[in-house]
């Protein structure tokens, strides 16, 4: 049982990452309509940066993170402007593709500036153990939750109480109204990716610093997780990414620790086409009115 | 007219140069993708033998005396198809190289040896470890590293010399490296009477360990196998110490790299590993030899680059004891006995190395320090 309680943490510290990168994948969909395949990499050029910069130079977190969710906003804008507005008016192919280009390039260009091989990655956020009623867990993965229930908490207060927040969501229901109505739809879209790019961003350093490690392969990994979270929960809405995001989390814990790792995405996969056969709009379903 | 000192090169391998004579080899390596630290050490030893054979004269006997020695890089990416790929273009170009230098992954080479054993090309292997390199009945590989299953018997005799106990876990990666390693070290295991209490298998690449080191918090053990690549072994560890884990580790031979000291940092003090080639031991011969590597490229060597380094004299002695054509290389490398970084290097018919035992080694203050007892390499 104390095992059983111990995995659940895990799965539930898992969890709540994947819901960010959830969060910030729903956004650019339910505003932009687009699955922006260089969202991954974005976050995962970013953390790789903070090694380089931290690790590898000796320059203190407190500078190089916050620089490197400038950095993974400024990418993630730039593939707005590069991948997504000249090509959306033509055909909803074009700009997926052109995003899974921009990926490509946005991997090639870390590969040959932080080099091919894993690097190790501080534990920022705690490298210890509390035993909460006989329940061992790791201190990062405490911090993880409450980060990842803060952010999700200032997001929701941000896209409710404020104007820009507003426009956000009306942009979600009906973006080409909105631009009828004076709001300026390509600083929207902008700002849509910027946030996503920066949410990425704190998904992969709570990533990194759980597991100390950051790798080439951890943007896409994160991409798939993030995709697979917010169609189990329900694209478009951040209550629906969290319970995605818990959900997953939770089932890939408990396949790793009581089936076989080799079954992970078998089971993650599976568990996305049931949720699609018997409820399509996710777990969550929001009438569309409700969504980001 | 340029004219060669070589004798003749009736193959076309022996390429004019000046008044001498050069002897064309081809890497195929991973430059690039996820063994590109392993293509770039291997490279780097074969550039320092090449360099050190061609600043001594060259061949120094034999039809080929005076010839210098070269090779050409091409990377696979770390991906099997485009070795192939390679391996065709490499026996297209007819007569261009005198031998293959081994591309280290060994679903890579399998899928090479067939293209290079029709053209009777010798293909010199520092790293790749798959048994069946060297079980397929090829007439052209010889290969300096001992093979994975190998591997994993060491493996087993290293926990009965370091773990005070017989209840052992084992955490391995997926693959053909880390399977095969574990069917030797069960051998071994069972012939030694540990009882294998818990075996898990990861992805390789994954770092994510929670769920596993979740299961090991909670097992009565004497002790912890790790099996897989040194980027996967160095995150485990990190995290099973990170868990509060203070049991005994050993990790397979493959993790006496620099890879998985950076990546288990303070986690990776007091693991048990081995390694041919023991970098921060009191060897002199070894100590030069990485003093040099160093030096040359900046980092220290790593085991498979000290093999590589050892694979060039090798086919140099090779060329010096009278091998004039290319498709007699590999017969008479797998007659030789040769002396070098990593020990005495001989080979059995099928072109494996034998007779090589590890050292055991365990990590102190980041480093590989030898051990005074011999137990894993105990024949």
């Amino acid at each position: 049982m104390t095992e059983l309680l111990q995995q659940l943490v895990n799965g539930l510290a898992l969890g709540g990452i994947y819901a960010l990168i959830a969060i910030g994948f729903s956004l650019i969909y339910s505003i932009a309509g687009l699955v922006n395949f260089a969202y991954g990499d974005t976050f995962m050029f970013g953390v790789m940066l903070i090694w380089w910069l931290s690790v590898a130079n000796g320059m203190p977190l407190v500078v190089s993170i916050p620089l490197a969710i400038v950095v993974a906003a400024a990418i993630s804008v730039l593939t707005e402007r590069i991948a997504d507005r000249p090509l959306r008016s033509r055909s909803v192919l074009f700009p997926l593709l052109a995003t899974f280009g921009v990926a490509m390039a946005i991997r090639s260009l870390a590969q040959v500036a932080f080099g091919p091989e894993t690097h190790w990655f501080p534990p920022l956020l705690g490298d210890g153990t509390i035993t909460v009623a006989g329940v061992r867990v790791r201190t990062v993965e405490i911090v993880t939750l409450a980060i990842v229930f803060g952010l999700v908490a200032m997001l929701t207060l941000f896209l409710r109480r404020t104007k820009q927040g507003r426009a956000l969501r009306a942009a979600s229901i009906d973006l080409e109204t909105l631009e009828l109505m004076g709001v300026p739809r390509n600083r929207l879209l902008s700002a849509t990716y910027a946030i996503s790019g920066a949410l990425g961003l704190v998904a992969g350093v709570l990533l990194a610093a759980t597991y100390n490690a950051v790798d080439l392969t951890m943007g896409f990994d994160g991409l798939l997780k993030g995709f697979i979270a917010a169609v189990i929960g329900g694209l478009g809405s951040i209550s629906a990414a969290l319970v995605g995001g818990l959900a997953l989390g939770l089932v890939e814990v408990l396949v790793r620790g009581y089936v076989t790792t080799s079954l992970v995405d078998v089971f993650a996969f599976g568990i996305v086409i049931i949720v699609l056969i018997v409820r399509p709009r996710g777990l969550m379903g929001q009438p569309i009115a409700e969504r980001v | 007219m340029a004219v060669t000192a070589c004798g003749g090169s009736s193959d076309g391998s022996a390429v004019a140069s000046g008044d001498g004579c050069t002897l064309n080899f081809v890497a195929t390596v991973p430059l690039t993708g996820d063994a590109a630290v392993w293509g770039k050490a291997v490279s780097n030893g074969y550039a320092m033998a090449f360099d050190e054979i061609n600043a001594a004269g060259g061949i120094t006997a034999g039809p080929r005396k005076g010839c210098k020695l070269q090779f050409t890089k091409l990377d696979t990416q770390s991906d099997t198809a485009k070795a192939t790929t390679l391996a065709q273009d490499i026996v297209s170009s007819g007569d261009k190289y005198f031998g293959s230098l081994g591309t280290i992954e060994s679903a890579a080479l399998m899928a090479q040896m067939p293209i290079f054993e029709r053209a009777k090309m010798p293909v010199g292997e520092a790293y790749a470890a798959s048994a069946e390199i060297t079980t397929s009945g090829f007439d052209q590989i010889f290969r300096m590293v001992a093979d994975m299953v190998e591997n994993g018997r060491h493996a087993a005799k290293n926990v009965v010399a370091s773990v005070d106990g017989k209840r052992i876990a084992v955490v391995k990666s997926d693959g053909d490296y880390s399977d095969s390693t574990f069917k030797g070290f069960k051998d071994e295991a069972a012939k030694q009477g540990l009882e294998l209490v818990q075996v898990s298998t990861f992805d390789s690449g994954s770092t994510k360990f929670s769920a596993i080191v979740t299961k090991l918090a909670n097992l009565d053990l004497d002790g912890l196998m790790v099996i897989g690549y040194p980027a996967d072994t160095g995150n485990l560890v990190r995290q099973v110490r990170a868990a509060g884990i203070d049991l005994p580790i050993v990790a397979d031979g493959g993790s006496s790299a620099p890879t998985f000291t950076e990546l288990a940092r303070d986690a990776a003090e007091g693991v048990f590993t081995s390694t041919i080639f023991a970098v921060d031991g009191d060897d002199p011969e070894v100590n030069a030899f990485s003093a040099k590597f160093k030096e040359k490229f900046g980092d220290a060597p790593h085991e498979s680059a000290a093999y590589a380094y050892d694979l060039g004299f090798v086919i140099a002695n090779a060329l010096n004891e009278g091998v004039d054509k290319r498709e007699e290389l590999a017969a008479k490398v797998r007659s030789l006995t040769v002396d070098g970084v990593t020990g005495q290097t001989r080979f059995s018919d099928a072109g494996q190395v034998i007779g090589k035992s590890p050292t055991r080694v365990v990590v102190k203050d980041g480093k590989f320090v030898p051990l005074p007892d011999d137990a894993a390499g105990a024949e």
